[in-house]
């Protein structure tokens, strides 16, 4: 019985290390499908198949594009709309499976899903930036941003993704980017109350 | 509630208080330490968001995104932007409940953090005001685990400080155990004497003092036991012989008559010597007597086979010996024997035995012959020795017998009756005088063999005993007491002789062992046994083993036809019954020194008298003088 017990244990240790490394399981998918429907499924099929899956060996500039250009696909809703609070940091899951978010769902998103590519997640920031729209009104936003350099002297040196652009630009081709406000780091950095809260959903899966 | 639980009680509500206090104490300064930690640490952030929303120049957006990222990458509960104003404000509040605490904590620790409030200005311009709340979260997780320590550390250390003090408690304590032990034992009328001295003063002394008690207890027994020694041989016996008198005789005989054995009955064997004269003359006065303490020794000799039998000189010359179960040839035989020691005896003596004669009636009788029937047809026996030269023995001639019934029959319908229980029992009441209530009823029971036959205990008991079946019918007839119901009988007392032969049986202490186990639980009255006396007085040992078994099951126990045969009551110091039936010619037959010793003792073992067998008001109303107030028999009908 003894024995059972620990070979039961040993299994559920090997295969739960083994989910967790993957990013996007095929339990998930069944799940996004009983809660948001097959067209949700599909989107978490694509990103494990066509994004992950293809992009495994491309290189870095190719792989910020292409997540870049995808994310950017889902549509942009605020999150009152959405959650009803005024400021909410949903999951890369909660974000796809609904098919909207704010701009900081963009940024999050986008960062789990590089570094699921490989990409180092020291070289990716968040930032608090002041975007200035076409009537030229500031605006309080988040865009994730890449350091080409460990140590960026120029705005030449940072690539911005952001949601209002469908490129990725150096900052230095971002004039409506008018005041860098801050830069945290992601999971990497000192952890903050939002970002304990957002890793423990992220582990958990959070639909 | 026993000493012991009042001092646990009250040392442990001491020690739960003295516990529970450091607790509260420690808990609270513990809070207390966390709010005021978490109080400068937030002074501390909202120092340097003053300098960071001073950059912003009052720009919305800027104001904004620098409390977002100060929020998101910081632990507030909440951060408020007012403007000077009054035209812009900005909130960022984290309503989301605190995790990891139990909902009851929160509730209980009830933290209050105040929102500390602070200036912002762009170089000389006042810009506005911010406000933040600190995150408490740490502070309610912080707190619970230290909570859950110390409620911990709290169990611990008190079921560790109730188990010493229990011990201690113990040991302390310990000598009053011993003294209550003691108590309880003079409660049941046991003398026990304290030998190990208590520790502590006041139990010592009380431990003293209970000896002493103890002891004076013990001497009022002993010395109205030596009164009763002294007054029933005086009462009761022949000086030179140390055989029972005729008072004695007579007072005894009913009950012997009635005594139920193997033959139903027994035989009277009356003796005369004549020639008491001479033997005085030849001898002189004293040697007389010892010839006369011989002839008593013969008799002893010849009849020690009958456990039951009764010795008496009824005068001068005359003897009396009552042999019940002793068949009339056996009778006759013991005769002949007594008669050849007789002889030898005159030889030893050089008396003549044409001048020294000894003349011997010999009468069989029943359970149902009467005291008088019974004296007169031995002496008539006795009349007709005398008058017959050749002949010294001589049997009465029973004319009409009843003829008995064969022994098979009595088998098969003892047998039957076992298997089939056609037992019926019947209870007798019992009269309080005092309380004029019938609340103690006596057990029998009959055979109802047939439809219309009904055989009293009397007659088919003689049978079973030369049977052996009278533990088996006894097994019976208590197995319908006990299992069935008798709602005539809630609430009462009811108590049931067992016969000797039932003691006897060896096989009958297991069966009722096994019976009581398994039916005592359920009774609604309250049920005593009683053993004849003198069978109590041969067999203590056989007894004691039986009231053992009574007082474990709480049945009570007594002893009748109590007859003071003996005059040592030490016995009933050691059976302890609850209580004694005396014959009421027996009790009324005392002398007043005997009833006040034997009064003394009764009181001192807590035992009650009881008399049996009240026929009229007038032995009623001397009974009540002598303060007996429990009376059997047919007068209890009749008042009733």
């Amino acid at each position: 019985m003894y024995f059972f017990k620990r070979l039961l244990l040993i299994f559920l240790l090997l295969s739960s290390s083994a989910v967790a490394e993957k990013l996007i399981t095929k339990k998930l998918q069944e799940r996004a499908l009983k809660k948001y429907g097959p067209f949700a499924k599909n989107r978490f099929v694509a990103i494990d198949k066509k994004l992950l899956h293809k992009l495994k060996n491309a290189n870095e500039m190719k792989k910020l594009n292409a997540i870049n250009t995808w994310v950017n696909y889902i549509h942009y809703a605020s999150d009152r709309k959405l959650y009803g609070v005024s400021d909410y940091w949903a999951t890369l899951y909660e974000f796809v499976g609904k098919n909207k978010g704010d701009c900081e769902d963009y940024t999050i998103a986008k960062y789990y899903l590089l570094k699921a590519l490989g990409i180092d997640p020291h070289k990716m920031k968040f930032a608090y930036v002041i975007y200035k729209n076409r009537r030229g009104k500031r605006i309080s936003h988040m865009v994730l941003a890449y350091l080409k350099v460990p140590r960026p002297r120029t705005k030449d040196d940072i690539l911005i993704l952001g949601n209002n652009n469908r490129l990725v630009l150096p900052a230095s081709k971002r004039p409506d980017l008018v005041k860098l406000v801050k830069m945290i780091n992601g999971d990497t950095g000192p952890k903050s109350k939002k970002w304990k809260k957002l890793e423990a959903n992220m582990k958990r899966k959070k639909l | 509630m026993t000493l012991f639980k009042q001092m646990a009680l009250a040392v442990s509500f001491i020690i739960i208080f003295v516990l529970g206090s450091v607790m509260y104490i420690n808990y609270q300064s513990a809070k207390s330490d966390m709010i005021e930690a978490l109080y400068e640490n937030s002074v501390n952030n909202i120092s340097s968001l003053q300098n960071k929303l001073a950059l912003t120049h009052g720009e919305e957006a800027d104001i904004i995104s620098t409390i977002d990222s100060e929020f998101d990458s910081g632990y507030y509960r909440m951060i408020e932007y007012t403007s000077a104003d009054g035209t812009f404000s900005y909130r960022q509040e984290d309503k989301d409940p605190i995790e990891g605490v139990p909902a009851w904590f929160i509730d209980f620790a009830d933290i209050q953090i105040k929102p500390i409030t602070a200036d912002v200005n762009d170089g000389w311009n006042f810009l506005g005001k911010v406000t933040i709340i600190a995150d408490p979260t740490s502070i309610y997780r912080g707190l619970y685990k230290n909570f859950i320590k110390l409620l911990y550390l709290f169990a611990i250390a008190v079921a560790l400080s109730l188990l010493l003090v229990g011990v201690m408690l113990h040991f302390i304590l310990k000598p009053l155990k011993r003294i209550q032990n003691q108590a309880e034992a003079i409660l049941r009328n046991e003398f026990v004497i304290e030998t190990k001295e208590p520790y502590t003063t006041e139990f010592k002394e009380v431990s003293h003092a209970m000896n002493a008690m103890v002891k004076k207890v013990e001497e009022i027994f002993n010395k109205a036991n030596e009164a009763a020694k002294r007054n029933q041989e005086l009462l009761y016996n022949d000086p030179v012989t140390k055989l029972f008198n005729r008072r004695y005789l007579m007072v005894r005989l009913p009950e012997l008559l009635e005594m139920e054995n193997k033959i139903a009955g027994g035989s009277i064997l009356l003796l005369a010597i004549d020639g008491a004269v001479h033997i005085n003359e030849k001898l002189g006065r004293q040697e007389g007597d010892k010839f006369f303490l011989q002839f008593a020794e013969i008799l002893r000799e010849a009849t020690q086979a009958y456990d039951d039998r009764l010795l008496a000189r009824v005068n001068g010359t005359e003897f009396t010996a009552v042999l019940p179960d002793c068949e009339e040839f056996m009778a006759e035989h013991i005769a002949r024997e007594i008669f050849d020691d007789f002889e030898a005896l005159l030889i030893e003596k050089e008396l003549d035995p044409t001048l020294v004669l000894i003349n011997m009636g010999i009468f069989r009788y029943h359970p149902k012959t009467s005291l008088s029937e019974a004296l007169t047809k031995a002496d008539d026996a006795l009349t007709k020795a005398k008058a017959d030269e050749r002949k010294q023995i001589y049997v009465y001639e029973q004319n009409n017998q009843v003829p008995a019934l064969p022994k098979e029959q009595w088998r098969k319908i003892l047998e039957e009756s076992i298997q089939n229980d056609y037992l019926a029992l019947k209870f007798w009441p019992t009269l309080d005088l005092r309380t004029k209530t019938i609340n103690h009823k006596v057990m029998t029971f009959t055979i109802h063999y047939a439809k219309e036959k009904e055989i009293p205990y009397g007659d088919f008991i003689g049978p079973a005993i030369s049977l052996g079946l009278v533990a088996k019918i006894y097994l019976v007839a208590l197995k319908d007491l006990l299992a069935k119901a008798h709602p005539e009988l809630l609430n009462s007392v009811v108590s049931i002789r067992l016969s000797n032969e039932f003691l006897k049986d060896s096989h009958a202490f297991e069966a009722l062992q096994k019976l009581f186990q398994n039916y005592s639980k359920q009774l609604k009255f309250q049920l005593y046994f009683e053993v004849a006396d003198n069978f109590a007085i041969s067999n203590t040992a056989t007894v004691k083993g039986y009231v053992d078994l009574f007082k474990k099951y709480n049945f009570g126990f007594g002893i009748n036809s109590f007859g003071g045969a003996s005059g040592d009551y030490t016995y009933l110091k050691e059976l302890n019954p609850d209580f004694i039936k005396a014959d009421v010619t027996f009790l009324l037959d005392q002398t007043q020194e005997s009833m006040h010793a034997l009064e003394v003792i009764t009181r001192s073992l807590g035992i009650e008298i009881i008399a049996s067998f009240v026929k009229t008001q007038e032995e009623l109303e001397r009974l009540l003088k002598l303060k007996i107030d429990k009376i059997q028999g047919p007068l209890t009908e009749k008042l009733q």
